[in-house]
């Protein structure tokens, strides 16, 4: 009768731990797969930045399509920063703009139909980054305002003239920041900051993450520690695969 | 129960090295307050606004060797071009040799760049030769009109 308590009991733990077990799992596979409809991996989706390895970019000043007139010059003083971080050499832009000013094919689409070899021989770059700004619209709603950017930017190879990265997506940036807590009350202050800060016009921080966020999928350049080893790491599809050229 | 604890102890664990993995990361580059002083200048290129961009390029260099970091691509070559602008080349030529040394992928450029300063500092020598030759042959045409 005891015995068979301690049995009743063990099995009732045992019980216990599959469904713990059980749940983990689930959630683990929930949090792996569950907010992503369509991954792709960086191996699998840009193979040819791993054969041709390109260490240096070159940034081209970017074609502004959106209505924002700033957008253009949001992108241009954050671009430079933010890419660095992914190990590439980045040519300093504010002086290749500079000479692109000089030579006559800034603002204006011309530096499409320069030659990418041209890139190589004056600068030395391995490859160029193309970019469009197709929307920068920030949107104010009662309690929060959002930053919408949609970017189509493309990594072209200076030796093949092949495409070896590109993006074409949205990226909405939150604008209201972190909430400050304490209920209604908190949100109301939260929506009253952000109507202040969207006065003051400092998107600097703003412009950064959205650039950040379109980059995510860039593979990793010889400066950084993951260099030819993130094959295998995933990102939200975002381009269909009809638009890839 | 013992088997409980081992899967606490290993998810514990697991979230323990996944935070302390990010947070231990030494961060590539130092860039301070780089893009915020850059829109100043796109925005109002006054002399204030990039004299204190300057500044921050200057203040990216320091700090990056404190922290024994990389100077960020660009900022020495970006650095050196506001000094060729001021005229003074040799400072210009001394940081673009420094890009050129820790990014050996800038060679070309950086090479082109100091190719086109020397040849500025060239012509500005011919000019002023020209100009104190013309000074002198208007001062020995005078003393011949005057003779």
């Amino acid at each position: 009768m005891y015995s068979d308590l301690i049995k009743n009991k063990e099995r009732k733990m045992s019980k216990q731990y599959t469904t713990r077990l059980f749940f983990s799992v689930i959630s683990l596979f929930l949090f792996v797969y569950g907010c992503a409809p369509t991954m792709a991996t960086k191996g699998s989706e840009f193979p040819l930045m791993y054969e041709e390895t390109p260490t240096s970019i070159l940034i081209l000043p970017p074609i502004n399509q959106s209505t924002a007139a700033d957008a253009k010059e949001y992108y241009a003083t954050t671009i430079q920063e933010i890419l660095s971080y992914w190990g590439y050499y980045i040519f300093p832009y504010e002086v290749t703009a500079d000479i692109f000013k000089i030579e006559g094919i800034y603002d204006t689409e011309l530096v499409n139909d320069v030659p990418l070899t041209k890139f190589r021989e004056f600068f030395g770059a391995d490859a160029v980054l193309f970019t469009t700004i197709k929307k920068w619209d920030l949107s104010y709603m009662v309690l929060a305002a959002n930053l919408t950017v949609s970017i189509d930017a493309k990594l072209k190879s200076t030796i093949s003239d092949q495409v070896l990265w590109n993006y074409n997506g949205t990226v909405v940036v939150d604008l209201s920041g972190g909430n400050s807590g304490g209920g209604l009350a908190g949100l109301i202050a939260n929506a009253i900051v952000t109507a202040v800060q969207s006065a003051m016009v400092d998107y600097v921080p703003h412009a950064k993450t959205a650039n950040y966020r379109a980059l995510s999928s860039l593979p990793y350049g010889k400066y950084h520690p993951q260099y030819m080893t993130d094959q295998s790491m995933q990102f939200i599809d975002q381009t269909p695969n009809q638009d890839k050229n | 129960m013992n088997k409980n604890i081992i899967t606490i102890l290993l998810i514990s664990s697991l979230s323990l090295l996944v935070t302390i993995g990010c947070a231990t990361q030494k961060p590539m580059y130092y860039w301070g307050d780089y893009s915020q002083s850059l829109y100043k200048v796109h925005k109002d290129p006054n002399e204030n606004n990039i004299a204190e961009h300057q500044e921050i390029l200057e203040t990216i260099i320091k700090q990056s060797e404190e922290r024994s970091l990389r100077v960020p691509p660009g900022v020495y070559s970006e650095l050196g071009y506001i000094y060729a602008m001021k005229n003074n080349t040799k400072e210009a030529v001394r940081l673009f040799s420094l890009e050129k040394q820790i990014y050996p992928e800038s060679t070309i450029f950086m090479d082109h760049m100091i190719q086109q300063l020397e040849k500025r500092d060239k012509t500005e020598e011919n000019i002023q030769v020209d100009t104190e030759e013309k000074v002198e042959d208007i001062q020995s045409l005078e003393t011949t009109s005057t003779n």
